[in-house]
């Protein structure tokens, strides 16, 4: 990449970077939730990203991830006391553990198997969610209440929104970096090699296996630290988190934004989170019907996304060019 | 105590015939098409909500029998041919995506027209005859029976018509079937339509032994998928046997633990067998 383009991406960055530090003090306070929303589910839809846009292997479920992530942060800060932090590392703990744990059961299996197997253990957490009344508190869920969040040597009130933001923010900013970084990397580009051709893969002498469950251990962790928001968002979780229509969510959002380039999910998700919020009552009637057209549509005539059709119209003219 | 495991057992075993039909629909969409079909639930429960209006409307549930598989039929061609068929020979995220938004679809609209109360169907058998000591109710062994004959039908279909043989020709050697004149377009929405009719059947012989519910769907798609992936793709009588092993295991295991953990450990059975034999136990290669 020239150096020109290397300055023109940082400005980009910068620009985007500005926007989002400068959005929650000029946003009315609904617009100001949609985007912390909005930034969360981004998270969660890049979890799926990683296992199928970059690794080729599509989880069904990643509902599960991110309600082992929102589960072990709550049941953290209301059985153990720990401060956010802790809440927060104990929700990526839990969905590692998780994920390796169902990783090393079913990245062994081929496609069409994989897919099911995913389906399968959401639809089964689901279950298991909602009727571990006592442990999970149902569909009702259960309410935690932190006051404040002890950085460094000060203690940050949490209950104004704009804090909230800022470090939903700051975790989601700090994530998708790693990530974006990660797949620079050797290892995260030998993932990739997975997803274009096993075969040749194995032959270079790659550990196709110990690398697919690398992915789809980070792709349930990043799932579950964005499970981890939820309750700092919303003060409460609840087994209607498992629910498989939030699986179907990750998917759609990647599949709108575009599979495979990590920023697609969270264009997705934010467009089509603002469109959700944005309806009135009644049409939530037929959302999911229009999801699920939606869908439809945009897997048969446009399935790279948004972003990764313009990303291909872009290759082209740089083809034709040369 | 033994009682109880019995009776959980026959029950099981009824179920098991019930759920095979289902499978067999899911089977017959994979094996022919390479679709997962997760709507495959909705379209259950569907046959299900036929039921109920045909036994309230028209009077008797019997009116369902025949009629909720055509109209599932129907729509299955319908759905075929404005979704399904641009979707073969695609990857599997296409035919998965495309199902899982026809699922959205279909248990929405669901709702809207049934509403989402649960509702009661009369016993269209109300007998039942003397069984160990208690009464067996009589609906349910027809189910088992009835169930049987479908199946034993269809197979002689497949085994036995030119229809059935281009079916199975064309799973076998899609070119040479093309080449040999056999229509596999309308082959392949033929699949389709008979699976989806056969989930409806499904719903419609489940109807009155739970209560029919908009989304009673999600809870059989599980057993189903189960049951498939354990039996393997291709086989018809593996099907069922899975069918009735999965499901004499859950309803045993439901009589001691959470009917939830139940279905965990017919999922643990599956992912045991599939280590074992990870094409399925009755699968084709």
């Amino acid at each position: 990449m020239s150096l020109k383009e290397r300055g023109k991406r940082w400005i980009l960055f910068g620009i985007l970077l500005a926007l989002l530090i400068v959005a929650p003090h000029v946003l009315d306070p609904y617009r100001r939730y949609i985007l912390t929303e909005l930034l969360m589910w981004g998270l969660f839809a890049l979890g799926f990203d990683i296992i199928f846009g970059k690794t080729g292997l599509l989880n069904f479920g990643m509902s599960s991830f991110f309600g082992m992530g929102s589960y072990g942060f709550v049941l953290a800060v209301y059985h153990l006391h720990v401060n956010l932090w802790g809440g927060l590392l104990a929700a990526i703990l839990v969905s590692l553990v998780f994920s390796i744990l169902v990783g090393l059961l079913i990245t062994r299996f081929a496609s069409h198997y994989f897919v099911v197997f995913t389906i399968v253990i959401s639809m089964i957490l689901f279950l298991l969610a909602m009727n571990l009344r006592e442990f999970t508190g149902g569909d009702e869920g259960i309410i935690i209440r932190l006051r404040t969040l002890p950085l460094g040597p000060w203690d940050v009130s949490l209950r104004s929104a704009i804090t909230k933001y800022y470090i939903i923010l700051g975790v989601v900013g700090t994530a998708f970096f790693l990530v974006l970084k990660f797949f620079d990397s050797p290892l995260g580009r030998a993932i990739v090699a997975v997803k274009e051709n096993e075969e040749r893969a194995k032959m270079i002498g790659y550990d196709t296996a110990r690398l697919k469950l690398i992915s789809f251990a980070l792709s349930g962790t990043v799932a579950g630290l964005a499970g981890g928001l939820y309750p700092i968002l919303n003060n409460n979780t609840n087994a209607e988190i498992f629910f498989w229509i939030l699986s179907g969510k990750a998917v759609l959002w990647s599949v709108v934004g575009g599979v495979g380039t990590l920023w697609g999910p969270f264009i997705g998700a934010g467009i089509l989170v603002y469109a959700e919020d944005l309806l009135s009552s009644w049409l939530i009637n037929i959302y999911p019907i229009l999801v699920g057209g939606l869908l439809i549509i945009i897997i048969l005539l446009a399935p790279k996304g948004i972003l990764g059709t313009i990303q291909s119209a872009l290759m082209e003219r740089a083809l034709q060019k040369s | 105590m033994f009682d109880l495991i019995l009776s959980q057992m026959i029950n099981g075993f009824v179920w098991g015939w019930i759920l095979a039909l289902i499978a067999i629909g899911l089977t017959l969409i994979f094996g022919q098409l390479e679709i997962v079909n997760v709507a495959h639930g909705a379209l259950y429960t569907i046959g299900a909500v036929g039921a109920y209006y045909c036994s309230t409307y028209l009077g008797h549930w019997g009116w369902a029998v025949p009629l909720s598989p055509l109209f599932l039929a129907l729509l299955g061609l319908i759905i075929y041919l404005t979704t399904i068929r641009f979707s073969l020979g695609k990857e599997v995220i296409v035919t998965v995506i495309i199902t899982y938004g026809l699922l959205f679809i279909l248990e929405q609209g669901t709702l809207l027209i049934y509403g989402g109360v649960p509702r009661m169907i009369p016993n269209p058998i109300p007998y039942s005859i003397p069984f160990i000591g208690g009464r067996y109710p009589v609906y349910r062994i027809f189910c088992a029976a009835f169930s049987a004959a479908v199946i034993v039908a269809l197979m002689v279909f497949l085994k036995k018509t030119r229809y059935g043989l281009w079916i199975r020709a064309t799973r076998q050697d899609y070119e040479t079937a093309l080449n040999m004149g056999i229509p596999v377009q309308r082959v392949y929405a033929f699949v389709f339509c008979l699976g989806s009719a056969l989930a409806g059947l499904g719903g419609v012989l489940a109807a009155p032994i739970s209560s029919v519910t908009f989304n009673m769907g999600n809870n059989i798609i599980i057993d189903a998928f189960i049951v498939v992936i354990m039996a393997g793709f291709g086989s018809i009588i593996g099907t069922v046997v899975a069918s009735l092993i999965i499901a004499m295991i859950i309803g045993v295991s439901a009589a001691f633990v959470n009917p939830v953990l139940a279905k965990v450990i017919g999922m643990a059975v599956m992912a045991a067998v599939l280590f074992v034999r990870p094409e399925g136990l009755f699968g084709e290669v």
